[in-house]
């Protein structure tokens, strides 16, 4: 009987105490999670992989070097990089979250939203809040980790893309003087990009117009310039009807305008433009004027001429009507994907290669804008053609989104019938009053409407 | 003889029949056959008839016919099979004439036969993506070095928008798969006209045939068996290859230079609408599927009737 007592007694004992230990767990599952406790050996070594979204020259051997100086300071841990062309790094992405065969991903574009509604991607800011490369990033960059809500991580800013305008002023100073003038103070707007058609030669026209792959995003610069400042955070939402900005008379006014740009002052040719096309447009000459992200600074540098040479100059991006434009300045990073196996390890390396030095030698050679609070500090993001960025990032003018728009669940769709909608617009065979109502239905009926949630 | 194989020596002495041994040897060729073939084309069925989008993975369901539907419904779909229609046509016809006239020319040995044969076979060993890029360039509207030409020569005032507008477009990666398919009718024509007897040829130079009726009357009918095999495996090659098309136009301007399999690539890659390409691969490979079915009954009739 008192052998029973007892029995029942340590029993219950136990029962509390396990009780108390699940109560305890709960919530903070990333300690208890066998993913999260990952200890590798020289004997049982773990292999952490990482798909890169925009490989290139000018990144991914550094990478590589991080990852075998990571390798050499964590005994049995082996880093290996993944780098697809950019064509194809979304589906190569997407398909190594669905075969669950990778640690870290860098999900751009719509990889992350389409990621989590697959729930495919890890909050790791339990583990990665209390690391050495998250004390170092700025407060925007710690904002941008925590987009989809306070105390979660779902990816970790690794640099910014800032649009801004490549120009070169001899052309347009010969076709378009007062345009020019306009264009370096600031104050030119898209109505000044269609004028400066009288800079066009017999193998050369001003704009750099995109026609193939994100040909659409050519669209939403215009139609958000026309829009601002009656946007919502994401860029996607007029604030005032809070319905799409797609909607709005002044979208059609915007790309109406965009369809004359193309016809008037665009190369015929870039109806087949994508990134590199583009880039190598404005190098080559054939296009005066090019709207593209900061890393470009570094090829135009170095296959066009330097930027001391004064041959190009950079400039803020066209504004609407109402002297605004907008941009999304929300940036790529990585994620740890919810099926690795070693999370701790994905989130080590992450937090190795956000640390600076490595963070500012990697935002230097690939040229993204940093993301630590030493790399922003740094001398070198903010003289030649880097103060422009300065110049943005002090415009209230020029509005900086935060791309929650962008990484909804419905964006990927949209993103690939907007691109067909703009080529048929470009062949002339969608209006573009068609192509808004399309688009302004999609984002009323398929996407989340933050002023609706 | 034959059957002698299928007899094994037992322990005991007694020779025995085992009809199940030929398919132990031939069993890991099947197992192989059965993973990287067949099961990727049921998976492939089974997809087809699902809403299998990447972009929403959260909500994959079976829908019928919903993805054929939509394939024949698509704004493009007439324009992508004529286009897939001449670009297998004219590539073929002149390919397989180009590549007919080339084996003639390089069958007698010459001084340095052997590094002109190399120099033309180079092509086929290239990348066609990569052969598409390089056409690109070449065709570019503003740049290409083929507009260069045609202007300096006079030849044109204004530069041809050769990828920027559709008919010239499809007209560009059509020029491209020909300069890249001679290469495969060369060697394959050249191989088969080296297995031509000289006794043959030398026979009806006696009987007096010339040149033109040697070609038709003695190599065409000898070779014959090798030029149906290679057309008909030209046909589905050709069908398959979106490579230079890729490269050169990726199927614009506005879709207008696609044919079935780039199509096919660009539902699975851009699109990330599996259930839609798995269902444009089914067609795909049931039309080729009849279409060699019907090609070699009709050439066996043609050849049953000549004899």
């Amino acid at each position: 009987m008192i052998k029973s007592l007892a029995t029942r007694k340590s029993a219950a004992a136990v029962t509390a105490i396990a009780l108390a230990i699940s109560v305890l767990t709960m919530g903070t599952s990333s300690a208890a999670d066998a993913t999260w406790n990952c200890k590798p050996t020289k004997a049982k070594p773990v292999t952490v992989r990482l798909i890169e979204y925009f490989a290139g020259p000018a990144r991914t051997p550094l990478l590589n070097a991080y990852a075998r100086q990571f390798e050499a300071k964590n005994v049995g841990v082996k880093v290996e990089i993944i780098s697809p062309s950019q064509a194809d790094s979304p589906a190569k992405i997407t398909q190594l979250l669905q075969a669950k065969n990778v640690d870290i991903v860098e999900p751009a574009g719509a990889i992350l939203g389409q990621a989590m509604s697959a729930k495919q991607i890890a909050n790791i800011y339990p583990y990665f809040s209390k690391t050495k490369g998250w004390a170092g990033l700025t407060d925007y960059s710690k904002f941008q980790a925590q987009l989809f809500g306070k105390n979660t991580t779902y990816m970790v800013p690794n640099g910014y893309y800032v649009k801004a305008a490549f120009v070169r002023p001899e052309p347009i100073a010969a076709g378009a003087p007062a345009v020019l003038a306009k264009i370096k103070k600031g104050t030119a707007t898209w109505a000044d990009i269609l004028a400066a058609k009288s800079s066009n030669t017999a193998t050369a026209s001003m704009y750099a117009m995109r026609g193939a792959r994100a040909s659409f995003t050519q669209a939403v610069f215009i139609v958000r310039a026309y829009n601002a400042p009656d946007l919502n955070s994401g860029g996607y939402w007029n604030k005032s009807t809070k319905t799409s900005m797609f909607n709005s008379a002044a979208s059609k006014e915007a790309l109406d305008l965009m369809m004359k740009i193309w016809h008037e002052a665009s190369p015929a040719a870039s109806v087949a433009w994508g990134y590199p096309e583009m880039v190598q447009g404005f190098i080559d000459g054939t296009a005066h004027y090019l709207i593209q992200d900061n890393e470009v600074i570094q090829m135009v540098d170095e296959k066009f001429a330097p930027f001391d040479s004064g041959k190009w100059i950079m400039a803020q991006m066209p504004k609407g009507p109402t002297g605004y434009s907008a941009q999304d300045v929300s940036g790529g990073g990585w994620s740890v994907a919810q099926s690795s196996k070693c999370k701790n390890i994905a989130a080590n390396f992450l937090d190795f290669i956000t640390t600076d030095p490595q963070h500012s030698s990697f935002a230097r050679a690939y040229g993204v804008g940093p993301v630590t609070k030493t790399a922003a500090s740094d001398p070198f993001f903010k003289t030649g053609a880097w103060a422009i960025y300065d110049k943005i990032g002090k415009d209230p003018k020029e509005l900086k989104l935060d791309g929650s728009d962008v990484a909804q669940t419905c964006y990927g769709e949209f993103f690939t019938q907007a691109d067909k909608d703009m080529q048929a617009m470009y062949a002339g065979s969608l209006s573009t009053t068609d192509a808004l109502k399309q688009w302004a239905t999609f984002w009323d009926t398929k996407c989340v409407n933050p002023y609706k949630k | 003889m034959a059957a002698s194989v299928h007899k094994l020596v037992r322990k005991d002495g007694k020779k025995s029949h085992n009809i199940l041994a030929p398919l132990w040897f031939l069993l890991p060729a099947l197992i192989l056959v059965a993973i990287f073939i067949y099961y990727p084309v049921f998976a492939t069925a089974n997809m087809s008839f699902k809403n299998y989008k990447l972009f929403d993975q959260s909500n994959i369901f079976y829908n019928g016919f919903e993805n054929f539907r939509g394939i024949f419904k698509d704004l493009h779909f007439h324009r992508i099979i004529q286009n897939t229609v001449l670009w297998v046509s004219v590539s073929l016809f002149f390919q397989f004439f180009i590549g007919f006239g080339l084996a003639l020319y390089l069958k007698p040995k010459f001084k340095f036969s052997g590094l002109y044969q190399g120099i033309i076979f180079i092509p086929w060993a290239l990348s066609g993506f990569l052969m598409g890029l390089v056409w690109k360039w070449i065709f570019d509207d503003n740049l290409g070095v083929l507009n260069d030409m045609m202007l300096k020569a006079h030849l044109i005032s204004t530069p041809i928008p050769w990828l920027s507008n559709a008919n010239w477009a499809m007209a560009a990666v059509i020029i491209a798969n020909i300069w890249y398919g001679v290469t495969f009718f060369v060697i394959m024509i050249l191989a088969a006209l080296q297995g031509v007897p000289n006794e043959i040829l030398e026979a009806a130079e006696l009987d007096g045939c010339g040149k033109a009726k040697s070609l038709f009357l003695v190599i065409i009918p000898y070779i014959r068996p090798t030029l149906i095999l290679i057309v008909l495996l030209r046909i589905i090659w050709i069908t398959n290859f979106p490579d230079i098309i890729f490269g050169m136009t990726s199927g614009g301007p506005n879709e207008q230079t696609h044919i079935l399999s780039s199509w096919l690539v660009q539902k699975i890659t851009y699109d990330q609408d599996w259930g839609s390409g798995s269902a444009l691969g089914l067609l795909m490979l049931g039309v080729l599927f009849i279409f060699t079915i019907f090609y070699l009954l009709a050439t066996r009739l043609e050849e049953d009737s000549e004899g």
